[in-house]
């Protein structure tokens, strides 16, 4: 029998636990990075302290305040109000209103290639964009990490996924992450992990790269990372310069493989009531819109202002739809009004809001009403997510988004955009 | 311990948003998370279910978001045990955290049907339907989540383990 050489995640994992390790194997690894939001983390706060817990290493926490950014209700700012007040007693990174917790992440110093990362949301994944090993846990492990410093890992097997082609200008990172939904469907990554590599003409951004980390969650994915390369480095470079390392390539056997031409890609939609329920966007075109909305996780970056800016300009959104934007950081809103994207989209009648996860939870500001159908870069589209049970939520690209807020029906970015040559 | 209850049967990816939706994260605790259970999920399930019952679903139960309060709810509105052809990963650790108990096997979550009588036996993990005489044995855990089990649930776990330092 001949031992096959490790995956990535093998590689990285094994230099945490200091000895080899393989898929299928439980193990337990001190985590570099614990994050936690105002939506999970007011519920292990009264644990916390009947336990008489002190946090193992506040250095390496991060505590944001996004789902409720500002609260609209006594109740959220009740429970908020625990989460600053837990958070400044014991000398935690508190973030609030600065955006969403996972694009925090992926700006934070702490967070490099193969970081160990642990976030109290689902969405976690995302930081596998600069090659860090991210994973989302519920509140209670959360509560056991800050405590110990540790936790659990199944260690996962690995689906290698590699990105080839040059992609179609309006097609984004957000159309691969929708490929591989429809071919993974919402389990099909189960307990498994992505190893991204990126061999695309021109490289794919680290916009483009977060929103598929992102998605990797609704796949089932355990974790999703690209594996660093030119664009990780330049990126890091210009963050901050942290230092990193990163176990050397090689021949990392991965059960499954998959590639994705991009140059074949053409843009993608989501279908209520599932993330994986994807269908091509001229399947769709001409279904009627009550919102469009533009922000989260997975869609509220530079990249995403950009190209909504590059779409709207000098043209206004359709009268009687609502559009919203929601930029994921504070430092995406600074730069995206330096470079005008803000005031290009509030000249063609988009609400522009804080930056914060808005209305992807259903949470924040931008709810659905009964029988609304919304288009939106978010994350989720199951049923009741943004509303009520009867209302409609379809999930795309920004230039999808961009495009359809002109018109208020879906529409094909090419058919308002390239048309005109630009 | 013998668990006995009926079946509440439901699909594949049933997600953490119909089995809690976000507008009811406002509170935490279980006996208001559980008025609001699987409210997005069905029109009834409230008035439905019965202390000691068992929900019985497909592929992939509790995927979506990592809200704890899934579990907590399911708990809390007197459901004994979750049976599931599989979990969605953070959903699977949370149960086992907050004590919620959970089976993985298709074949049982394959022939039940809405009302069917179980019997489950969490120690052995035999999973008997007492309506169609038939009898499943589910995934075994790992002897290290035994022990999480065992302890009440995570957090005892860990003060245990504080405790040992």
């Amino acid at each position: 029998m001949t031992i096959s050489s490790p995956t990535r995640l093998e590689a990285l994992l094994a230099e945490k636990a200091g000895r080899p390790v393989r898929a299928g194997e439980v193990v337990t690894l001190p985590v570099d990075v614990i994050m936690a939001h105002d939506a999970t983390l007011a519920l292990l706060i009264d644990e916390f302290t009947r336990l008489g817990c002190a946090v193992r290493d506040p250095d390496r926490v991060m505590v944001t305040c996004d789902h409720f950014a500002p609260p609209a209700r006594i109740d959220w700012a009740d429970l908020q109000r625990a989460v600053i007040d837990f958070s400044q007693r014991r000398g935690l990174d508190l973030r609030l209103y600065q955006g969403i917790c996972h694009q925090l992440l992926l700006e934070d110093r702490r967070v490099t290639p193969g970081t160990l990362l642990v976030g109290a949301d689902s969405h976690t994944t995302l930081a596998g964009a600069v090659g860090a090993v991210a994973t989302g846990l519920g509140a209670t492990d959360i509560l056991a990490c800050l405590a110990t410093g540790e936790t659990w890992f199944r260690v996962p097997e690995s689906i290698g996924v590699t990105l080839t082609g040059a992609p179609k200008p309006w097609v984004m990172g957000r159309d691969a992450a929708l490929y591989l939904l429809g071919h993974f469907g919402e389990a099909g990554a189960g307990y498994r992990a992505l190893e991204l590599r990126d061999r695309t003409a021109n490289g794919l951004t680290m916009d483009s790269r977060a929103a598929i980390c992102c998605m990797a969650t609704e796949m089932g994915a355990k974790a999703a990372l690209f594996v660093p390369d030119a664009v990780t480095a330049a990126f890091l470079r210009a963050r901050d310069g942290a230092p990193w390392t990163f176990p050397d390539e090689d021949a990392a056997a991965c059960a499954e493989t998959l590639t994705i031409a991009l140059d074949a890609l053409d843009s993608l939609i989501a279908c209520p009531h599932s993330p994986a329920n994807i269908a091509g966007v001229r399947e769709v075109e001409g279904t009627p819109l009550h919102q469009v909305y533009i922000g989260s996780c997975a869609g509220g970056r530079l990249e995403d202002f950009a190209m909504a800016a590059a779409i709207v300009a000098g043209r206004t959104v359709a009268p009687g739809l609502k559009v919203i934007a929601v930029p994921s950081s504070v430092t995406v809103m600074r730069e995206a009004m330096r470079r005008g994207y803000i005031h290009t989209l509030l000249d063609a009648g988009v609400c522009v809001s804080n930056p914060s996860c808005g209305a992807c939870g259903g949470i924040d500001k931008g709810v659905l009403g009964s029988g609304e159908t919304a288009l939106m870069t978010s994350t989720r589209n199951f049923q009741g997510r943004l509303g009520p049970r009867d209302s409609a939520v379809y999930l795309a690209s920004t230039a999808v988004c961009a495009a359809s807020a002109l018109t208020g029906r879906i529409t094909h970015p090419a058919d308002v955009w390239w048309e005109e040559g630009r | 311990m013998a668990l006995r209850g009926h079946v509440l049967r439901y699909g594949d990816h049933i997600d953490t948003d119909v089995i809690i939706p976000a507008r009811y994260l406002n509170t935490t605790d279980p006996a208001e998370l559980a008025k609001h259970c699987m409210e997005d999920a069905e029109d009834d399930f409230i008035g439905r279910v019965r202390p000691g019952d068992f929900i019985v679903a497909g592929e992939n139960f509790g995927c979506g978001s990592s809200r704890e309060h899934a579990p907590i709810a399911i708990k809390a509105c007197g459901v004994s045990a979750v049976v599931a052809k599989s979990f969605a990963r953070i959903f699977f650790r949370n149960a086992i955290n907050v004590g919620l108990p959970i089976l993985e096997s298709p074949e049982a979550a394959e022939a039940a049907a809405n009302g069917d009588e179980l019997e489950i036996d969490l120690t052995t993990g035999v999973i008997r339907n007492l309506t169609r005489g038939a009898s499943y044995q589910a995934q075994a855990f790992p002897g290290f989540l035994r022990d999480i089990i065992d302890a009440g649930g995570l957090v005892p776990y860990v003060q245990r383990q504080l405790a040992a330092r």
